[in-house]
């Protein structure tokens, strides 16, 4: 018996310590080569860089932030871009946005808006496939404004089958029109038009509307109508999958256990109109400085209807109050396009991003005129603690205090 | 404390399974044994996925080894136990080790021919395909993940053919559909497998 258990033991263990890695992707360091435009002038550079590196030494891999308040600019980083080929984080380098993606895709609508080529009470059918519309509940009863706005109730596509299917091939990548398969047949989170529920189907459908309006492919869209206006010169989006060679690179500590792996190359939906966007912060502050206050992409009404909320109900209301002490207490709705956020300080509006291996936040309190961008590199376990913690409270503190 | 203490002793059960269970049935001459060896080709997926059409570029491929044990038994219906110890490379994924308990019921047609079910309780052990990274003074490193911990219940359906009737060698060749679960994701095995009896 001895002799068998033994043997078990052995084979299985042997197993364990013999399976295989992949090699990391060797990056020359030239690829990561970058420069920043601007140059510091906030007088709390010094505290804001501490801040920083106490948070990178605190377990996260990297971490690039951008302050501008009327006391000056600032943008730093800490940490590392990339951890096997040893790149430093650099103001300068790029990051996927995530779900601050929507916003861009919210001012496209509005500039069809604006054109008069589309109307926010037109229905969603008029301009999807007539297949597609029979499969997709509330598809038939929603309109514009509702995918705008998350009341469509059009059932998310973020579920079981949507999982399985990004687990089983990581490195496919899933377009608008592949996303929205997913939520084919599930049930509708409620009647169109009733309540607010955030689901990013509702923006891949937005995606996919623009492109049949115009003709145009979603990177075409963005590229002509905001990256160049607004000078975005490190900004893009590649439907075809491409990632760009000096992105920071996105590690997931997917057993919740402070080991992080490499995912940047493994997230389908980066070729998404719901969040597939790459940025710089200071690209970040062009484009927020261009929502949030003026600039050539949108005129004044369709500014104010980006952040007008909703007074529908939230489907879900305990889902966006935040803890009793936090600095950030809850997310008072939704408008067409953008969030806002009840905090100590007053509202803030913008947008929150997160990928596997990346969380993205673009935050502006329009009474103090103070905006903050910051990307991490990282998900998963403590750094989901920590982003939450920089996003409830830090992000107020640094500001504020 | 990042990992379930439940599967691990799980894992210690199984492993002193594998030292009494052998032993003990072998001991008894109406016994029948059998060593399996499998070839495997796992997805991410609802059982009976990936069933549908066979892309050698996308198989992820595994082994197992499986040490069974039956009473012999006249009639159609019989019933095996069985420990089969496995490992499989899901590419960009997840790899796996895993320790299970699979009992097996059989329908044998003319000596020939076999219908299997496979209900099974494993533990699995699962690393990342990539290198891992983490802190330490302050900067990232590389070094090997420790992986983690799941149960693995499993449920599969199989046929068998029994070559001793054809050419007289104690051999069984068999194919298999499995669904599987490592929390939170489903799983598939698609095996085809050969098996050497003895008494």
């Amino acid at each position: 018996m001895k002799t068998n258990f033994l043997l078990s033991t052995a084979v299985f263990f042997v197993l364990i310590f013999s399976g295989c890695t992949e090699d990391p992707p060797a990056i020359p360091a030239a690829d990561y080569a970058c420069t920043t435009e601007r140059a510091n002038t906030h007088p709390d550079a010094e505290r804001f860089q501490v801040f920083l590196e106490a948070e990178v030494a605190d377990g996260l891999p990297g971490l690039s932030m951008l302050i501008e308040t009327p006391e000056g600019y600032w943008s730093g980083a800490a940490g590392q871009a990339d951890i096997p080929n040893d790149i430093k984080m650099e103001p300068c380098h790029q990051h996927l946005v995530g779900s601050i993606t929507k916003v861009f895709t919210a001012v496209l609508i509005h500039q069809l808006f604006e054109e008069g080529r589309l109307q926010p009470t037109d229905s969603i059918a008029r301009y999807l496939n007539a297949d597609l519309v029979d499969k997709l509940n509330n598809a038939e009863t929603a309109t514009i404004n509702d995918l705008l706005q998350h009341s469509s109730g059009i059932p998310e596509f973020l579920d079981i089958p949507f999982s399985l299917a990004a687990a089983e091939d990581p490195k496919r990548l899933f377009p608008d029109s592949s996303l929205v398969r997913y939520a084919r047949f599930l049930d509708a989170e409620f009647p169109a038009g009733t309540k607010v529920a955030y689901s990013n189907t509702n923006y891949a459908l937005l995606g996919m509307i623009a492109e049949r309006i115009t003709g145009l492919r979603g990177e075409t869209l963005y590229q002509n109508r905001i990256f160049t206006p607004l000078g975005m010169n490190n900004t893009f989006f590649d439907q075809d999958g491409g990632i760009p060679a000096g992105i920071s690179r996105a590690y997931y500590d997917r057993y919740d256990n402070g080991q992080f792996t490499d995912v940047t190359e493994t997230n389908g939906v980066r070729a998404s109109m719901a969040g597939g966007i790459v940025s710089t912060p200071e690209d970040m502050l062009r484009f927020a400085r261009a929502v949030f206050n003026d600039g050539p992409i949108l005129n004044a009404a369709s500014r104010q209807a980006l952040l007008v909320n909703t007074e529908l109900p939230f489907a879900d209301p305990d889902g966006f109050v935040y803890g009793p002490n936090d600095r950030v207490m809850r997310n008072l709705g939704f408008g067409s396009g953008l969030i806002t956020l009840e905090t100590t300080e007053g509202t803030a509006i913008g947008f929150n991003g997160g990928y596997q291996g990346r969380r993205a936040r673009m935050w502006y309190w329009p009474a103090t005129d103070k905006l903050i961008v910051f990307f991490i590199n990282a998900s998963g376990g403590e750094a989901n603690d920590a982003s939450r913690r920089l996003f409830r409270n830090s992000m107020v503190e640094i500001l504020f205090d | 404390m990042h990992n379930q203490p439940q599967p691990t002793l799980l894992l210690l059960f199984l492993l002193c399974t594998c030292g009494l269970a052998p032993k003990s049935l072998c001991a008894q001459k109406e016994f029948t044994s059998s060593l399996s060896l499998s070839l495997l080709d796992e997805h991410v997926g609802l059982p009976l996925q990936h069933l549908d059409v066979f892309d050698p570029d996308e198989v992820n491929p595994g082994f197992a080894i499986t040490f069974e044990s039956s009473r012999q038994r006249p009639g159609v219906y019989q019933f095996s136990r069985a420990i089969e110890i496995g490992y499989y490379y899901h590419e960009d994924n997840e790899q796996a080790v895993y320790l299970a308990l699979k009992p097996r019921v059989r329908f044998v047609f003319a000596d020939l021919i076999d219908l299997h079910f496979v209900p099974g309780l494993g533990y699995a052990r699962t690393f990342p395909t990539g290198p891992s990274y983490r802190p330490e003074n302050g900067t990232f490193t590389e070094f090997r993940n420790t992986g983690k911990s799941h149960f693995m219940p499993s449920f599969g359906v199989g046929v068998g053919l029994q070559l001793r009737q054809l050419t007289g060698v104690p051999l069984t060749v068999f194919a298999r559909h499995e669904s599987f679960v490592l929390f939170p994701s489903a799983h598939t095995f698609t095996r085809l497998g050969l098996s050497f009896s003895f008494q």
